[in-house]
């Protein structure tokens, strides 16, 4: 064999060593039956590995207005206003919670922010109730992991003081939270 | 491989009375020599696990993840197919959460641009070819994620490619 020969068959060899992962080498029988029986494989395995993994999102980030209040529901509540329906997506058991930031001061006033109430429905349409946004609010308790992604609709209202509220734009920012328990 | 090649005959040394022994001194003997092939075969795979890394959201959104599978390559000295089936019917599962026995078939495979099929315990044929041709495939995986199914943690399945003759 000449060195060039030589050469080209060691590289050969390292590039086959390098390719080939798994391999086996069969045979030794006389018959095709005793070959199957004595088998022929490679093994192989695929794996991944799949962290906390969610998606949450709006239908929309633009602000809700509340329409303006009558006379008659002053000592009461605004009509009801639809906010961004919340999609979540989780491959883990999650909660959703809603916070609000104090309101905007009007002038010297400072608008509790316990009197934006919040409340969701699993379609689009108000619920009967709703929740003070006082403190943190929990839209979804504990929800498991769904094979498609879950669409909570929201609605807000403003509770309305006649002593209190001065005429004047209120506003508050709502942040939607989703957590591992 | 191990073939073996002998005579028939011991070739020591002998005193020449054959018919053949002629005038001239030359003697000869007629050996006979056989030689026994078995079936013989090679299989090998170019990778001895398809990692497909740590996932992220995108992949979960979109259901599945296509990954490039291993090369096989298999030669025979006689006609021969590869198949391909799960070693268990379900993914082993390392995790807080619940096993959620995702089934072995979420792993799909093709070779080339066919249609993919779902990895089974019964096993598919993934190549074929005639005595003493050699033949390399490459397998694409395409395995399933869905959001509800696939809680945190490490997930393998065994596969095993196995030459038989027909």
């Amino acid at each position: 064999m000449t060195r060039l020969a030589q050469v080209v068959l060691a590289v050969t060899t390292l590039l086959s060593a390098v390719s080939v992962q798994a391999q086996t080498n069969c045979g030794g029988q006389s018959t095709t039956t005793a070959f199957n029986t004595a088998g022929c494989s490679v093994n192989h395995s695929v794996s991944a590995t799949v962290p906390y993994l969610a998606s949450i999102s709006t239908s929309s980030l633009a602000a809700v207005t509340i329409a303006a209040p009558t006379v008659a529901a002053m000592g009461g509540y605004t009509d009801a206003a639809a906010g961004p329906a919340i999609t979540v997506s989780s491959n883990f058991t999650y909660t959703l919670t809603a916070s609000s930031s104090a309101f905007a001061a009007v002038g010297s006033y400072t608008k509790a922010k316990g009197d934006l109430e919040i409340g969701t429905n699993t379609s689009n349409v108000a619920p009967g109730s709703f929740t003070s946004m006082g403190s943190n609010v929990v839209m979804s308790s504990s929800a498991a992991a769904t094979a498609a992604s879950t669409t909570l609709y929201t609605f807000f209202r403003m509770k309305l003081l006649w002593t209190t509220d001065a005429p004047g734009t209120y506003s508050a920012t709502v942040t939607y939270t989703l957590t591992a328990p | 491989m191990l073939w073996c090649l002998w005579p028939s005959q011991r070739a020591a040394a002998q005193t020449c009375n054959s018919s053949s022994e002629t005038a001239s001194g030359v003697c000869s003997f007629n050996a006979t020599l056989s030689a026994i092939i078995p079936y013989t075969a090679q299989l090998s795979s170019s990778a001895s696990e398809t990692s497909l890394g740590t996932l992220d959201r995108t992949t979960l959104a979109a259901g599945s993840l296509v990954t490039s599978g291993p090369t096989v390559t298999a030669v025979a000295n006689f006609a021969w197919s590869v198949s391909i089936k799960a070693g268990a019917t379900a993914w082993s599962f390392t995790g807080a959460s619940a096993d959620p026995q995702k089934p072995a078939a979420d792993l799909r495979w093709r070779v080339g641009t066919g249609a993919y099929a779902a990895l089974s315990t019964a096993g598919a044929q993934v190549t074929s070819g005639a005595a003493g041709s050699s033949s390399s495939v490459t397998l694409t995986f395409s395995t399933l994620w869905p959001w509800a199914s696939s809680p945190p943690g490490d997930y393998s399945v065994p596969v095993t490619l196995t030459l038989t003759a027909p």
